[in-house]
């Protein structure tokens, strides 16, 4: 009997916690993710093209929690494309990602911004060695395991 | 809209037909109380639609009207009630879904009075069949911090609704022919839209769900002027 209250109790509080998280309310951001298997960069600058404010070399704060990577950078809505440009002793890189914008509707959560991959063109120009881009999208339901945003995998400096 | 009329009154002919006594204006009145709580709680921001996400939404603005005749025969405590209504309000959703929702409605009913109707304190119950036509439009905007605000149009949407309500009220007489309505609804709707979109159904109020079909309730506070005999 106790067996089947904890059942019971488990799934009402599993159901509870299944809930999804509507895309960007703010500001969206992008994830960079260094290869685990080497040192992480020390960036002493980042500087965003066309942005207003300076950025932290630490990056910012991500704009969707189910964001992941090292650092996160702001990506500008108003065009599409965003062009950062990293600064390190003796180095500097630049990464520049490219996409689209476009509305969803999800019935949970109604009217979405989506950020994805343009549908012609390339999709990322860098000087980094070897980066690719991947876009898991802003909506993000933790039933089906999407959501997570532009991520952009550096695996070789 | 023309569907509707046609819809409104077949069912008002329905309700009003088979007795033979001529039907008598019994009674005017308006309804603008529903834009008091919407004022009231304009600033804060609560979970609306169904508790499925942690997103928070705040409607204002409101502008809703509406205005009813009652019809009777005489010496009856049964009336029938037409209502007709405007809604308009804002929603803004998680702070990046902003719309206007805007719709007009028909009510019919049938209320069923105590005898004492025209008296200081009188108590009623009925039912309601109402039609509206919703629309909703607006935008997602996203402040930016570090790059210029974006703004982009969301597609705007319209479509019709029906809900019936069953209807609790006592009222109390003001001043003379004056008297004031206090009545509480319970509700079912079916509506076109059924998505988070629309949290409010003009003529219906907030919706308990996302679903096609939600229920949905209130109460408010009407002012009437009786015209019939006493």
């Amino acid at each position: 009997m106790k067996i089947q209250v904890f059942i019971i109790l488990f799934g009402v509080l599993s159901c509870l916690s299944c809930t999804e998280e509507c895309g960007v309310t703010s500001e969206p951001t992008l994830s960079i993710q260094f290869n685990w298997r080497s040192p992480k960069p020390i960036f002493t600058k980042i500087r965003v093209v066309g942005a207003t404010k300076e950025i932290s070399p630490q990056g910012i704060k991500p704009s969707t929690e189910s964001a992941y990577g090292d650092l996160h950078l702001p990506l500008n809505l108003n065009e599409s494309q965003t062009t950062y440009i990293f600064e390190q002793q003796g180095r500097t890189d630049t990464l520049t990602v490219f996409y689209t914008t476009n509305i969803q509707n999800f019935r949970r959560c109604g009217y979405v911004l989506e950020i994805a991959k343009p549908t012609t063109g390339r999709t990322i120009l860098s000087s980094f060695k070897r980066a690719e881009v991947q876009y898991n999208g802003y909506y993000a339901s933790y039933q089906s395991g999407t959501g997570g945003g532009i991520n952009v995998q550096i695996a070789e400096l | 809209m023309k569907q509707l009329m046609t819809y409104f009154l077949l069912s008002f002919s329905l309700l009003a037909g088979a007795q033979k006594q001529p039907l008598r204006i019994q009674a005017i009145g308006i309804d603008g109380f529903k834009n008091l709580p919407f004022m009231a709680f304009s600033q804060s921001e609560t979970v609306i639609s169904g508790l499925v996400t942690n997103e928070k939404a705040r409607l204002y603005n409101p502008r809703i009207g509406e205005v009813y005749v009652q019809l009777g025969r005489a010496n009856t405590s049964k009336l029938i009630t037409l209502g007709l209504g405007y809604a308009s309000l804002e929603h803004l959703q998680a702070q990046r879904l902003q719309q206007r929702i805007t719709g007009i409605y028909l009510k019919l009913g049938r209320e069923h009075h105590s005898a004492t109707r025209h008296g200081a304190v009188s108590f009623f119950w009925g039912y309601y069949l109402t039609l509206s036509r919703t629309k909703a439009e607006g935008n997602i905007v996203l402040d930016g911090e570090y790059f210029p605000s974006y703004t982009t149009a969301v597609p705007s949407k319209a479509g019709g609704e029906a809900g019936v309500d069953f209807t609790l009220g006592a009222q109390f007489l003001l001043f003379k022919r004056l008297q004031t309505r206090l009545l509480a609804r319970n509700a079912m709707a079916i509506s076109a839209f059924g998505n988070r979109n629309y949290p409010y159904l003009p003529g219906q109020g907030l919706r308990l769900s996302n679903g096609l079909v939600t229920g949905t309730g209130g109460a408010t506070v009407q002012l009437f002027y009786l015209l019939g005999s006493r």
